[in-house]
């Protein structure tokens, strides 16, 4: 085995030129593929960053029933035993308690449906960001008597900071919730569609709105790592009680998670193309080397050289070139995306700034750079190869001397 | 005689040259079959959207579409509905009364947008009637009858003949609420508008919300050929000064975008696959001129100058473009043709398709003009690539390429 890799090692540097030509082939297949995936997958980032983590966290609890009514009767308190289990739990850096019902918001001359949530000034600085998504006017504190209304729906009444707005909805067991409150601050998030429908008031108004004192809806975790949202969430269910339910954001955003999900599948088909031409484009590079050398091949042949061993050299030759240049290829890709992580691509044109807002992102296309989809697009780019160099494998043992060393 | 030469070079070496052909015509198929495949999606949606959303052009009072209230009604609608009855292209037209609500169940208040439809005309219009699933069509109520969404149906924990409770801002703004009871479950291909529209008949609503029986907020037209949208729309716009005229493509957002810059994005897709194809025919001509150091050195030796044997490789990549772009072009247009006729069904791979207004199958294809572009595009590209290659065999020195095996 040792002799076979020599001899394979030793051809691929004897002719220098040839060896770089093939490695080039999948070093920019590796690139292309990593360049339309990443700016995919950073596309979804974007997405759900805005929806997210600017507001529905990545795990929620609430009390069982919640989710569907919306309703302050589905409300719980957030006792030491839970807090308890949270503290424990290290992968969960933060929470923000909150109060989220479905209310009528309305001025003398308009009413608008709106969704009212009561949350703790504080820990959502902490958790969302929300101080720096004030366009206008202040961020709220913990004893305000005020609201923060969505910059979308400030513009459907015609309001702005000072302004008085009515809110009217259904509190804990059927009681009117009705309230007036001065707007303390207009807040603009990424997601237009959060814009148009969102107010917020400091918990303890809010629970005094909806009669549910000590009582929450929503208890929102904050955690490092999207990605573990759904491992943390099934363990969480089994340390809490039975009468709470756990989601992790798919659950949280559905229309989201299916809206990410359909753009892959159409990605899938274009992604199939371009592996098409790339492996083409390897698969000619490969039989232009195999046309190059069969003299060679011949005269091995002639000279005594089994033809299922020269097969495995030649195999391994193309074997190593298309693993040199896949792993060449991340190092390569990587400045290209890095290029335009830091430069993104910005929608041009008012109409696709609209577009991108009703699906509720920044108007703007920008690549990930994690590590994953490198690596994996290099595997395929490598496995791909490697499934083309069963051609030279098998013409070589088919090599008939005469015929190879008269060409 | 350098022609001459040029092509008796491709078919000496037939591995090489084919190499080339195919990857040639492999990348026009794939640029070609991209956009085909995109421009199939759009045509879908554009289909969904004129079809069972927004019709081909709507009026509205020009405030009404902003503000959504009440007191933003068409007026003059009689002559309206009588120009639309009379003009040509016209399959039907319907008005509506639309009201943003909250809706309550006896388990949950949420937003819905309530609209009142002629069920007659709605048919023609929306086909409404096609979308039920369970129920019937405004028939087995005859109290304030509501169509609400499966998705409703299932978020508001409601069944056929549930009553509903619908909170709408009346024509002087006052709040009113009246109750509505389910007679049918729709399921539309667009679960957007699924989480919000709710149906009533237009009769019931002038009595809650303090209307004339005449007051609608939309009229809606539909035509029988998409391209008179525009013009059509312009020209009533022209005619009744005081209304807003749109065509579907103002009417959704992001659609005029869509179509009209929407095939940049197809571009883009296509450039980076046209890019990976430029890399592949330079790697393959680069291995050729490199296999044919001895050929072109004696070439050189003989006489040759460079302009020429610049000359001779630039020549061999035309024939080779003109070979496999026409091969190229073929097998993409019967693969458009095969698959356009039996679509491609991405259900198989997502089923969430429907609920963002996408059919699942698509049915790709491609215009003449998009064709053309991709097929200079892909001759550009073979030529662009041919450059490199035919560089690197200038700087060969005849009397080593000789000696060279």
């Amino acid at each position: 085995m040792k002799l076979y890799l020599k001899l394979a090692w030793r051809n691929l540097w004897r002719n220098k030129r040839r060896t770089v030509i093939t490695m080039a082939s999948v070093f920019f297949a590796v690139i292309m593929a990593t360049l339309m995936m990443s700016m995919k997958e950073g596309s979804y980032t974007n997405m759900t960053n805005s929806m997210v983590a600017s507001y529905t966290g990545f795990i929620q609890i609430h009390a069982k029933g919640y989710w569907d009514s919306k309703s302050m009767d589905d409300s719980f308190v957030f006792n030491d035993s839970l807090k308890a289990v949270l503290d424990g739990n290290k992968k969960i850096t933060g929470y923000v308690e909150r109060i989220e019902s479905f209310a009528l918001s309305a001025t003398r001359e308009t009413t608008k449906g709106a969704m009212v949530v009561g949350t703790d000034p504080e820990a959502e600085k902490r958790m969302t960001h929300l101080d720096e998504h004030i366009d206008s006017g202040e961020y709220f504190l913990a004893d305000d008597k005020a609201v923060l209304i969505g910059a979308g729906l400030a513009e459907y009444h015609k309001v702005k900071v000072g302004d008085t707005i009515v809110l009217l909805g259904q509190g804990y067991h059927g009681t009117n919730a009705a309230g007036k409150y001065p707007i303390k601050g207009i807040v603009k998030f990424g997601s237009p569609d959060l814009s148009k429908q969102l107010i917020m008031l400091p918990i303890k108004e809010a629970q005094r709105l909806y009669g549910t004192e000590g009582t929450i809806s929503n208890l929102v975790l904050l955690i490092d790592d999207a990605s573990e949202a759904t491992a943390i969430a099934n363990q969480l269910r089994g340390e809490i009680s039975p009468n709470l339910e756990v989601m992790a954001w798919p659950d949280l955003v559905p229309d989201l998670v299916d809206m990410i999900e359909a753009d892959r599948v159409e990605g899938y088909i274009f992604m199939f193309i371009l592996y098409m031409v790339i492996s083409f484009g390897i698969f000619g590079t490969v039989l232009m080397m195999l046309a190059e050398r069969k003299h060679e091949f011949g005269v091995l042949v002639a000279i005594g050289m089994k033809r299922a061993k020269l097969a495995f050299v030649v195999y391994l030759e193309v074997i190593t070139i298309s693993l040199l240049g896949a792993f060449v290829g991340i190092f390569g890709a990587y400045p290209v995306i890095g290029y335009f992580f830091l430069n993104p691509i910005r929608f041009g044109g008012e109409e696709a700034g609209k577009m991108m807002e009703e699906y509720g992102m920044e108007p703007i296309l920008q690549p990930s750079l994690d590590v994953s989809i490198f690596i994996k697009q290099a595997a395929i780019v490598a496995i791909v190869a490697s499934i083309i160099a069963i051609y030279p494998f098998i013409s070589v043992l088919r090599l008939s001397a005469i015929k190879a060393m008269r060409s | 005689m350098l022609t001459k030469i040029a092509w008796r070079n491709i078919w000496r070496n037939k591995i090489r040259s084919l190499v080339v052909i195919i990857a040639l015509a492999l990348g026009l198929w794939a640029g070609a079959f991209s956009s085909a495949f995109y421009e199939g999606m759009m045509k879908q949606r554009i289909n969904d959207v004129i079809e069972s959303e927004m019709s081909h052009f709507q009026f509205h009072e020009p405030n009404f579409r902003e503000e959504l209230q009440a007191k933003y009604f068409i007026s003059g609608a009689e002559s309206i509905e009588a120009d639309m009855a009379s003009a040509p292209h016209v399959i039907g037209s319907t008005g509506r009364v639309v009201a943003t609500a909250m809706m309550g169940s006896a388990n949950k208040n949420g937003a819905a947008k309530l609209i009142g439809v002629d069920p007659e005309k709605e048919k023609v219009v929306t086909k409404l009637n096609e979308k039920l699933i369970e129920g019937d069509y405004f028939e087995s109520v005859s109290r304030n009858p509501i169509l609400i969404s499966q998705k409703m149906a299932e978020s508001f924990h409601v069944k056929l003949k549930s009553k509903l409770v619908l909170t709408v801002q009346d024509l002087n703004g006052e709040i009113v609420a009246s109750s509505f009871r389910v007679v049918g479950i729709y399921k539309s291909g667009n679960g957007m508008l699924d989480e919000v529209n709710a149906y009533v008949r237009r009769s019931d609503l002038p009595s809650i919300m303090s209307l004339d029986a005449q007051d609608y907020h939309e009229i809606a037209v539909l035509l029988d050929n998409h391209d008179l949208a525009e013009p059509m729309a312009a020209e009533y716009q022209e005619k009744y000064p005081n209304l807003e005229v749109k065509s579907w493509l103002d009417l959704a957002t992001g659609m005029r975008y869509m179509v009209e810059a929407g095939s940049t994005f197809a571009y883009v897709i296509v450039g980076i696959i046209l890019i990976a194809l430029l890399f592949s025919i330079i790697n393959t001509m680069l291995m050729a001129v490199m296999e044919r150091t001895r050929e072109i050195g004696m070439l050189m030796a003989v006489g040759f100058n460079k302009r020429k044997v610049f000359m001779m490789i630039m020549l061999e990549t035309v024939f080779l473009s003109m070979i496999g772009g026409p091969l190229g072009l073929l097998v993409a247009f019967l693969f458009i043709q095969a698959t356009g006729t039996n679509g491609i069904d991405l259900g198989a791979m997502g089923e969430t398709y429907n609920e963002l207004g996408f059919s699942a199958i698509v049915y790709p294809e491609l215009a003449l003009e998009s064709y053309i572009n991709i097929t200079v595009m892909v001759f550009a590209m073979a030529i662009l690539a041919a450059i490199y290659p035919a560089r690197k065999a200038l700087k060969l020195n005849p009397s080593e390429a000789i000696r060279k095996i």
